[in-house]
């Protein structure tokens, strides 16, 4: 079982538990093992949900034996980054002020994904509160840095570290995560893993901590840009518990054989280390197998900026209670038990300067979206940060990300894989972003890349 | 740029000092002051750019009613609370 399942993509796992060469229950044995056994080592997992799962597992495979085959995750395990509510387990948004914290009602992310069949095996861990407080480090989680699978001074990337963790480890087949500014596409490129951020909207955030209003998404991390996309389909659609949910309908287009226009925005390797602009480069020559490749330029406008000041004033807003009581004082990192003080003094008129600023890199980033079927950029800009040293990031205004400040400013889709090996034997990635709504557009670019690579079969000895 | 003296960097820094001083050590009150810089100078590349009157706030507002289809966040309707 363990060698026929392990390290297989959700699409595959699928196909052999509808032929019922799979059992749902032992896929879930099988995982919620390494979920209890493993997951310890690399601090990924906050609450393994054995009975609930196996409940669910159960359920899967009496109804797939009785010739109710509800769709692809039908019987698959998975994990949810623990800022998902969850009424059968606590959900500590990864911060120690709400390690107890339970809610009595599922996010609509976890019921639309139960409703699929798919069988909730743990929350997993995170940066605490998405690490919208401004941490600077790895060591910002009341569960502990989350170390990543292929190698154990390094870090996962965040803040849907567990996630990342726990799908490069085996742990589960996919996981859920959610982004603000770079939570999926950082550990999804520093794991050697697939991720998708869907536009915002696409997604219900229903149930969902919020760290920022307008910034927040939810989006899959598997091993493969099909997988996201199976899981995005399952998860993607209107909720009147959520009215930035849109409506507009969504289903994952797998087909193949197309060609594509990439874009490049000129200097985007700037800042980046030789082996990513080296694998990069060799990337770029991939694609021109399937398509053509041109450098695009973007007006100069504060892109970074804008994001940021958007960034750091929502989170403030959300979490003002637990900050001016000081709250923030239990937190693990040192840096974000006094930093978010300094957001007060942030102009109300620089923070609605910022939102019609967002309006030009909106109407900007289509303008020049709307000529290819992605841009194309390093996923990182490194390989994953060592455990115990402070990390470049835009959030933090030491380091450039136009792509991760345009397309969560603006709320576009992208799509991160794996795209080489870097100086340090870890992981490097390339990312594809689409227009708004565009999501097929990345997938199916990703999985064209994918289909000439393989970087993507290649997984950390974990056992 | 971040170490040079700043009068708006100054005056907003003293504010959070005023408020939060108390639990802050001296460390963490320099730390703080060079975020608040930072935080100013994102500020200037913003007010740096010109727009029109007409470029409102990318952010849909809309108006309430219980009876209309679109509703509000449901925390705000009371549900989504959280029970400890």
């Amino acid at each position: 079982m363990k060698a026929q399942v392990l390290f297989k993509p959700v699409r595959e796992l699928g196909a052999l538990v509808r032929a019922r060469q799979a059992s749902p229950v032992e896929l879930a044995e099988l995982y919620l093992d390494r979920l209890e056994r493993i997951g310890p080592r690399y601090n990924a997992v906050v609450t393994v949900m054995r009975d609930h799962a196996l409940v669910q597992a159960r359920r899967a495979e009496g109804e797939i034996s009785a010739g109710r085959w509800r769709g692809p995750l039908h019987g698959i395990p998975y994990g949810a980054k623990d800022l998902l509510a969850t009424a059968a387990a606590p959900t500590t948004w990864g911060a120690a002020p709400y390690r107890e914290q339970r809610f009595d009602f599922d996010a609509t992310v976890i019921r639309k994904l139960e409703a699929a069949g798919a069988v909730l095996c743990a929350k997993l861990a995170m940066i605490e509160l998405a690490g919208g407080m401004g941490y600077r480090q790895p060591n910002a989680s009341f569960t502990g840095p989350c170390i990543n699978p292929w190698d154990a001074q390094a870090w996962t990337g965040g803040s849907s570290s567990g996630s990342g963790a726990g799908v490069a480890s085996g742990l589960v087949p996919f996981a859920i995560g959610s982004e603000t500014w770079g939570s999926i596409l950082s550990p999804a490129g520093y794991c050697g893993l697939a991720g998708l951020r869907p536009t915002y909207g696409r997604v219900s955030r229903h149930g969902a901590m919020a760290l920022c209003w307008t910034l927040d998404k939810l989006g899959p991390l598997a091993l493969t840009a099909d997988d996201c996309g199976l899981v995005l389909d399952a998860i993607a659609g209107p909720d009147p518990d959520d009215p930035t949910a849109s409506d507009r309908p969504y289903r994952y287009d797998a087909a193949g054989g197309r060609s594509f226009r990439f874009g490049v925005i000129k200097g985007v390797t700037e800042g980046c280390e030789e082996a990513v602009v080296e694998n990069f480069t060799r990337s770029l020559e991939t694609l021109r197998m399937i398509g053509t490749v041109e450098e695009v330029m973007l007006p100069e406008l504060p892109w970074e900026q804008i994001t940021r000041i958007i960034l750091q004033v929502e989170a403030a807003a959300a979490f003002e209670d637990l900050i001016e009581a000081g709250g923030i004082a239990e937190l693990a990192a040192p840096e974000v038990r006094y930093t978010p003080y300094a957001r007060d003094v942030i102009f109300a008129k620089d923070y609605v300067k910022a939102l019609r600023l967002r309006g030009v890199m909106a109407r900007e980033a289509d303008r020049v979206l709307s000529r290819y079927d992605a841009l194309v950029a390093p996923g990182r800009v490194n390989e994953a940060p060592l455990l115990g040293q402070e990390f470049r990031s835009a959030i933090g205004a030491t380091a450039k990300d136009v792509m991760g400040a345009i397309g969560n400013g603006a709320g576009l889709p992208a799509v991160c894989v794996p795209n080489g090996i870097g100086a340090r034997g870890l992981p490097t990635s390339i990312q594809f972003m689409s227009r708004a709504w565009e999501e097929n557009s990345a997938l199916a670019a990703a999985r064209a890349y994918q289909s000439l690579t393989d970087w993507h079969g290649r997984h950390p000895t974990v056992e | 740029m971040a170490d040079t003296p700043d009068p708006e960097t100054d005056t907003l820094f003293e504010i959070v000092r005023q408020r939060y001083g108390a639990r802050l050590t001296g460390e963490q009150l320099d730390d703080l002051r060079k975020i608040v810089r930072g935080q100013v100078d994102a500020a200037r590349a913003l007010r740096a750019v010109r727009l029109t009157n007409a470029d409102e706030p990318f952010q849909r507002f809309a108006s309430y009613r219980a009876d209309d289809p679109l509703t509000l966040p449901s925390p705000q309707r009371g549900e989504g609370k959280a029970r400890s």
